[in-house]
């Protein structure tokens, strides 16, 4: 049931984006998704998406995969453009038919919304589909490093991730099993009334939070007995230097902001 | 009248407040670490399983809620990592609920947790959490324009949209925190 999830999609090959810091492929993903989500040009757009075309055929890697991780939600992305272009009813009318009017802002919102959906879809898939898990949690505790002044416990929530990616498929295995028992049992997730439902949701509730209260404690132990001491600052086996390639990543990020504030002023 | 009085003034947070000191009992911070963890991970799949499983998959998203209330009844600072890592992991598992889960399921899962540590009666619980709700859609539908309602509900602000969404996001949040009594106290059965 819960075996078509993605996980761990990196894919090793030596290119320009393989080799960039994990570092500055986060920021550089986190200020891209601003980026998309702050212009309201679909000519910034297009420069948007030929960059991230760019940087993806540079990667060697299939431009399936580009499709595979925007297949799941196409329906959705569908029907959110279409929704768009119906609800919205500012600017001057275009056309109408019986109660359905179209207009001019509905028709820019109904390709701005998908692009802006498929484009964050792309780029993280560009930024997961390039970095390991390791790299990533790397890169996330040094990109959250100086939030350390305010408490955040950046090297902890590092920990975290390489935890939880590590023991995503343990839980997808528990769930399904969960699941099946369930629906032996005669419980329906989505057949029989409402109570019926719910009767069936509170009982995976319990029980996946009973198992992973219980792993954890476990996982806990074993940590422990290996002198983990949580909250202390760990050093890592492989470190990464910032090098040229990411300096040209740099500019490129900025262009991009130039070329935004450009239009959107 | 009365009985009516009762059900939204008394006090609803006993057994969440039991959990909350059966975690401090039992709790270290290396414990902390991997329980929070682990939420995260289960936050995320939940909420993920609408892209990985079309149809079903619908039905589980809402109960990445749950995780989340689970961290902040630990601490609300295990609440809140719970609630950043699982936006990480979705952004490496299924990027387009990034936008839906920080703003709604997530939230609502926060609100629901703060409320039951730091609030007793039911009522301040729900408008705590339905506030929360109401921020974040009204920031997905106005803020980025996302059609969250489809059609019913348009991107213009009008006093008439805004009582609607607040309706929404009170009776949404009301169903979550019963859903949340009755796994509290079955949670703190079994544990006991």
């Amino acid at each position: 049931m819960f075996e078509y999830l993605l996980i761990g999609r990196y894919i090793h090959k030596q290119s320009f984006v393989h080799r960039l810091d994990p570092r500055t492929k986060i920021i550089g993903i986190c200020l891209f998704i601003l980026l998309i989500f702050v212009t309201n040009s679909i000519s910034v757009l297009i420069v948007q998406s030929a960059v991230l075309l760019v940087l993806f055929g540079i990667t060697h890697l299939s431009f399936y995969f580009l499709w595979q991780g925007l297949k799941g939600v196409f329906p959705l992305i569908t029907f959110v453009g279409l929704i768009s272009l119906v609800s919205y009813q500012e600017g001057y009318l275009i056309w109408s038919v019986g109660p359905i009017e179209i207009y001019s802002e509905g028709i820019q919102l109904a390709i701005l919304l998908p692009a802006r959906f498929s484009l964050l879809i792309f780029s993280t898939s560009l930024l997961t589909l390039t970095t390991s898990s390791t790299e990533l949690a790397f890169g996330f505790a040094r990109v959250l490093r100086p939030l350390q002044y305010l408490g955040f416990p950046s090297e902890q929530f590092a920990f975290m991730i390489t935890v939880s990616i590590r023991f995503i498929p343990t839980f997808l295995e528990e769930l399904d099993i969960i699941v099946k028992a369930q629906t032996a049992r005669g419980s329906g997730f989505n057949q029989g009334n409402m109570a019926n439902r719910m009767k069936s949701f509170v009982s995976l509730i319990v029980l996946s939070m009973l198992l992973t209260l219980r792993r954890a404690e476990q996982l806990a132990l074993a940590l422990e007995s290996r002198c983990y001491r949580g909250g202390v600052e760990r050093n890592w086996r492989m470190t990464h230097q910032m090098g040229w390639r990411d300096g040209i990543a740099a500019i490129a990020i900025l262009f991009l902001i130039m070329i935004t504030i450009i239009y959107e002023l | 009248m009365k009985k009516w009085f009762m059900f939204w003034f008394h006090s609803v947070n006993k057994d969440a407040f039991d959990l909350h000191q059966y975690f401090h009992r039992t709790s270290s911070k290396t414990k902390e670490i991997t329980f929070t963890a682990f939420l995260g991970a289960l936050a995320a799949i939940f909420q993920s399983a609408g892209g990985f499983m079309p149809g079903v998959g619908y039905f589980f998203s809402p109960i990445a809620t749950v995780p989340i209330v689970l961290g902040t009844i630990y601490s609300i600072h295990s609440g809140l990592l719970a609630y950043l890592l699982s936006i990480v992991l979705l952004m490496i598992i299924q990027p387009s609920e990034i936008i839906i889960f920080p703003f709604t399921t997530g939230l609502l899962g926060l609100g629901i947790g703060v409320g039951f540590v730091y609030l007793k009666k039911r009522i301040t619980i729900l408008a705590l959490a339905s506030f929360l709700l109401f921020a974040g859609i009204a920031i997905l539908l106005y803020g980025f324009r996302f059609p969250l309602f489809g059609p019913s509900i348009k991107s213009t602000i009008t006093i008439i949209n805004i009582v609607y969404i607040y309706l929404f996001s009170f009776f949404y949040s009301w169903l979550w925190v019963e859903i949340s009594l009755i796994y509290c106290r079955k949670l703190r059965i079994m544990l006991d």
